[in-house]
């Protein structure tokens, strides 16, 4: 059975896919705040994360270290295949909820 | 890169506090990234707090997290904890019982130890009541200080001083008779007291107006309990209650008072009954030397005792000092005592009961740490032998990643978890044994005080100091070892310190002794004041109290027919037997050099005193019916009198007394009529038979059954209106030393207790010693050793062991027990063999303990315990 998984989540491992090599908690804070136009906080990222790694939907490895950061490195997420299904499993309810809308509000014309 | 400044590493520790190990790193990066864009667009001070903000919004999950992984580790903890109390049951049993029976100890103490600091504290105005106590020329060494006071003190107190806000006096009823239709009973708790009693002690009325209940003369308050013994359910107020032969109107039922009182009152009767009667009012309401009332005084707030306490010597030479120099021919001066310190601290002369002592309660704490003492150092004692054998879990623990702080943690934890089990089981204990500590003790408390909050808050604290306190020593020394090398098991045998472990046993088995020996002095002690030559024959005396006028009257004739009675040998009557009541005033002597008046005891009584009680007259003769003037006239002195008053020749020394004048007769041998806690002084005796209380009979020693019959139905026809009632001499005797033989049993006890935990730890000790010698002790039995010298190379250590403690315990019982003896006029010697024979309890003791384990270590087939190599 997939996991269910929130809209915050979805959203997150959405991120994660479209910024492949790049996955890190800053740049998926900043990703979705550019998407959603809102402010998005790191925590708000970071403990969804931390649950979406612990419930294996996600996993991480180290990227490499660059001095930015105080010689520290990244942590880069990654889809697993777990994840990847209950983001299709996510779609697939909200696909077929939209079209129900559509069939219904054809219906009302 | 951007200077990496001093408050970002601080922000950075922080962060690693609540961040979980593997997203140290990261996050600390990522928000080193976001510090450094906040900073660059909106100034270092905004991106600091943004840093902050973040860590606060981290701890949550931070909590979380650590509650969940502390859970899971503890249940881990928990269950090799429970593993080990499991496998290893023999050590598990000694630790937990061991430290049950010390708690169990330490709570009823507590118990005990609480209700003796409680007393008269539950009074609102507690701190600002004192009571007034009086001694005559405190100057002389001889003059103590006597609970009681003089009657006009507390009104002309009241008047002179403005500080003083209310005064109350309290005046004692004997035992006295009191009915009410059928009901007829004895009752001992009859106080008279003024009006102010209300205003002054807390004493809630149930009924009745505290303003107004005592101000009337025959009115008294009665307690509940009083209520539902003449009354049952019908509502007793304005109601009379006959007590002796006068109605008195029940203007009041109060609470029942506690019991942690220093006085007892079950009926309290308006003081003005007596104040009213002309001849009493003379003699005891203007006297300021008749010293028969208790005074005690409320403070007003703001002000201090002390200061008061500066103004009585004025008030006393305005008022008191004449009067009491002509009639008494002494000084007087007064304190003030505040109530709070009564029960505890004062030990005055005529206290109203018997009070309580601090010191008591000291050496009863004292004893209660010394057995939780005893069975901490058991569970130290065998968790450190143990630990060797632990030292493979706890390397292993630390090779997958256990810190010291864990493994210490661990360790503590498990201390802890026996330290609950044992309070389980102290508990059970506590319940089981409350009774019996309560006739031990002569209180009465119940389990359900024990629930009480801030008992039990302190209790949980006293309980994880427990466990702290004897699971550290071990778990700090097992953390200790290197996993290397216990893993490798070359583990150092020597990692727990045998030497603290000795050091342990002997300071428990010195404890022990020097128990036993102070219970051995206690009960010889006890032994020697009950045996001692009292200078009257205690046994066989059968006691009345008159309470009947018409009695006293007819005395000569009512004994003259009691002893047609074979079997009733003799009898007198007087003021008081020895061990009660016995009358003291002043006397004036007249010899060749002139008068002196002096302050004695006095006992009045029939020509038949000395006899009766089997006394011996050492000087002159006893009191004759032949000669006329020996009812009146004669005095006869004790040999302390003699001495005391240095009269050369006793006999022809005159004595003036109040209206009379007389001449000492004779003098008989010093007899005990007060406690042998005090030393005999100087007394006389005279024949005023008005003035007694008692019959006193000697009786044979057979028949006694037939004879106290015979007593009761001649009683019956004398006084039908009382209940009869008699009591033994020696049994009222030895009431006298109900503390110490209460003491004495506490000692005992304890003492049985300590040695018995002492000794379970000996016996896990050996225990454990057998185990780990096994193999040594087969290869000597395969070389030729024989049982006999086995057994003696094991028991060769504790014996050492046992023989320090000894030499330890002796000076520290010696020097305590030679305090406590000074407490007593009349002591015994302290003889050696109460050491030795402590000494060679404890061996005992000590050998039979060890003997099973190490009997089965010596006999064990040496071929099983060295197959496994």
């Amino acid at each position: 059975m997939t996991k269910s998984i929130t809209r915050k989540e979805e959203l997150i491992m959405l991120s994660i896919l479209n910024l492949e090599k790049e996955a890190y908690l800053i740049a998926i804070a900043d990703h979705l705040s550019r998407i959603t136009k809102k402010k998005v906080s790191l925590t708000s990222v970071h403990l969804p994360l931390s649950r979406l790694e612990k419930n294996g939907l996600i996993t991480s490895k180290f990227g490499e270290a660059t001095a930015r950061r105080g010689g520290r490195r990244k942590k880069i997420y990654r889809l697993t295949q777990t994840g990847f299904e209950a983001l299709k499993e996510y779609k697939k309810v909200s696909d077929i909820l939209w079209k129900n809308y559509v069939k219904y509000s054809s219906l009302e014309d | 890169m951007m200077k990496r400044n001093r408050s970002l590493k601080m922000l950075e520790t922080l962060l690693s506090h609540v961040v979980p190990f593997e997203d140290r790193e990261n996050l600390a990066g990522d928000f080193e990234e976001m510090h450094e864009r906040i900073s660059f667009k909106r100034g270092k001070t905004m991106a600091q707090l943004w840093y902050v903000f973040q860590i606060l919004k981290l701890l949550p999950s931070y909590f979380k997290n650590y509650f969940i992984w502390s859970t899971n580790m503890f249940r881990n903890y928990l269950r090799i904890a429970l593993r080990n109390i499991n496998k290893y049951r023999a050590y598990s049993f000694i630790n937990i019982a061991g430290l049950a029976i010390g708690m169990a100890c330490c709570i009823l103490i507590i118990q005990f130890v609480r209700d003796e600091l409680s007393y008269d504290r539950y009074h609102e105005k507690a701190d600002r009541i004192y009571r007034l106590v009086d001694a005559l020329d405190v100057s002389q060494p001889t003059s103590r200080y006597f609970a009681l006071s003089s009657a006009p003190f507390a009104p002309a107190l009241k008047k002179e001083f403005p500080e003083v806000e209310n005064a109350v006096r309290f005046f004692l009823g004997r035992r006295r008779l009191v009915s009410h239709e059928e009901n007829k009973y004895y009752e001992d708790g009859l106080i008279f007291a003024d009006a102010s009693l209300f205003h002054i002690f807390t004493f809630p009325l149930i009924v009745g107006n505290p303003e107004t209940a005592l101000t009337n003369p025959y009115t008294i308050v009665i307690s509940e309990s009083i209520a539902l013994k003449y009354f049952s359910r019908k509502d007793p107020l304005n109601k009379t209650l006959k007590i002796n032969e006068e109605d008195y109107l029940i203007t009041g039922v109060m609470k029942e008072m506690p019991k942690n009182s220093h006085f007892r009152a079950d009926i309290f009767a308006s003081l003005k009954t007596l104040e009213q009667i002309p001849t009493i009012q003379e003699r005891y309401f203007q006297s300021w030397a008749r010293h028969e009332f208790y005074t005690y005084l409320l403070i007003r707030e703001g002000h201090s005792a002390d200061d008061l306490q500066a103004k009585l010597p004025g008030f006393i030479e305005k008022h008191a000092a004449q009067q009491v120099e002509t009639i008494l021919g002494s000084t007087l001066s007064s304190r003030l005592q505040p109530l709070k310190s009564i029960h505890l601290h004062s030990h005055l002369q005529h206290e109203i009961r018997p009070n309580g002592d601090i010191k008591y309660v000291l050496v009863f704490s004292v004893i209660a740490l010394f057995i939780l003492l005893i069975a901490c150092v058991n569970f130290i004692n065998l968790a450190t032998a143990r630990s060797v054998s632990r030292s493979k879990e706890v390397g292993l623990r630390k090779v997958v990643g256990a810190s010291r702080r864990q493994i210490v943690q661990q360790f503590l934890g498990e201390s802890l978890v026996f330290t609950f089990f044992a309070l389980f089981l102290a508990l059970i204990i506590v319940r089981i044994a409350l009774p019996l500590f309560n006739s031990l003790t002569g209180k009465d408390m119940d389990f359900e005080s024990l629930g009480n909050i801030i008992f039990l808050g302190s209790f949980i604290l006293f309980i994880f100091a427990v466990g702290i306190l004897s699971g550290s020593y071990p778990a700090f020394v097992v953390s200790r070892y290197l996993p290397a090398n216990v893993l490798k098991g070359s583990a150092s045998r020597k990692s727990a310190k045998p030497l603290l472990r000795k050091g342990l046993v002997i300071l428990q088995f010195g404890i022990s002794i020097v128990l036993i020996i102070a219970t051995g002095i206690v009960l010889d002690q006890l032994d020697f004041l009950r045996n001692r030559k009292l200078g009257f024959e205690k046994e066989h005396v059968v006691v009345v109290t008159i309470r009947e006028n018409a009695i006293r009257r007819n005395s000569e004739a009512i004994k003259a027919d009691l002893m047609q009675n074979p079997h009733i040998l003799n009898a007198t009557i007087t003021i008081g037997v020895p061990g009660g009541a016995v009358a003291g005033d002043a006397i004036q002597l007249v010899t060749e050099e002139g008068k002196k008046t002096i302050t004695v005891r006095m006992i009045y009584t029939d020509h038949d005193y000395i006899k009766t009680m089997g006394m011996e007259i050492l000087k002159g003769r006893d009191f004759s019916k032949e000669m006329s003037t020996d009812a009146g006239e004669a005095f006869i002195i004790n040999e302390a009198a003699a001495r005391q008053l240095q009269l050369e020749n006793p006999l022809k020394t005159q004595v003036e007394w109040d209206d009379k004048k007389g001449r000492i007769i004779g003098v008989v041998e010093d007899f005990q009529f007060q406690s042998l806690k005090d030393e005999i002084t100087p007394l006389f005796i005279h024949i005023w038979p008005q003035n007694t209380f008692v019959f006193a009979l000697r009786i044979s020693p057979e028949n006694i059954s037939e004879t106290l019959a015979f007593i009761e139905n001649k009683w019956k026809e004398l006084d039908p209106a009382h209940p009869f009632e008699y009591s033994f001499l020696d049994e009222s005797f030895d009431r006298l030393y109900r503390n110490e033989a209460k003491l004495a049993q506490i000692f005992s006890t304890f003492s049985v207790l300590a040695i018995f935990i002492a000794s379970l730890g000996l016996f896990g000790l050996a225990l454990y010693m057998a185990e780990q010698r096994t193999k040594e002790i087969g290869i000597r039995k395969i070389l030729g050793a024989s049982v006999g010298r086995i057994f003696v190379l094991l028991a060769k250590e504790f014996v050492l062991l046992v023989s320090l403690a000894n030499l330890v315990a002796w000076p520290l019982a010696y020097f305590l027990m030679t305090k406590w003896l000074q407490n007593f006029a009349y002591r015994v010697n302290m003889e050696s063999r109460i050491y030795i024979f402590s000494a060679i309890g404890a061996f005992v003791i000590a050998l039979i303990t060890i003997s099973f384990q190490v009997l089965r270590a010596a006999l064990a087939d040496p071929v099983k315990s060295l197959r496994y190599e």
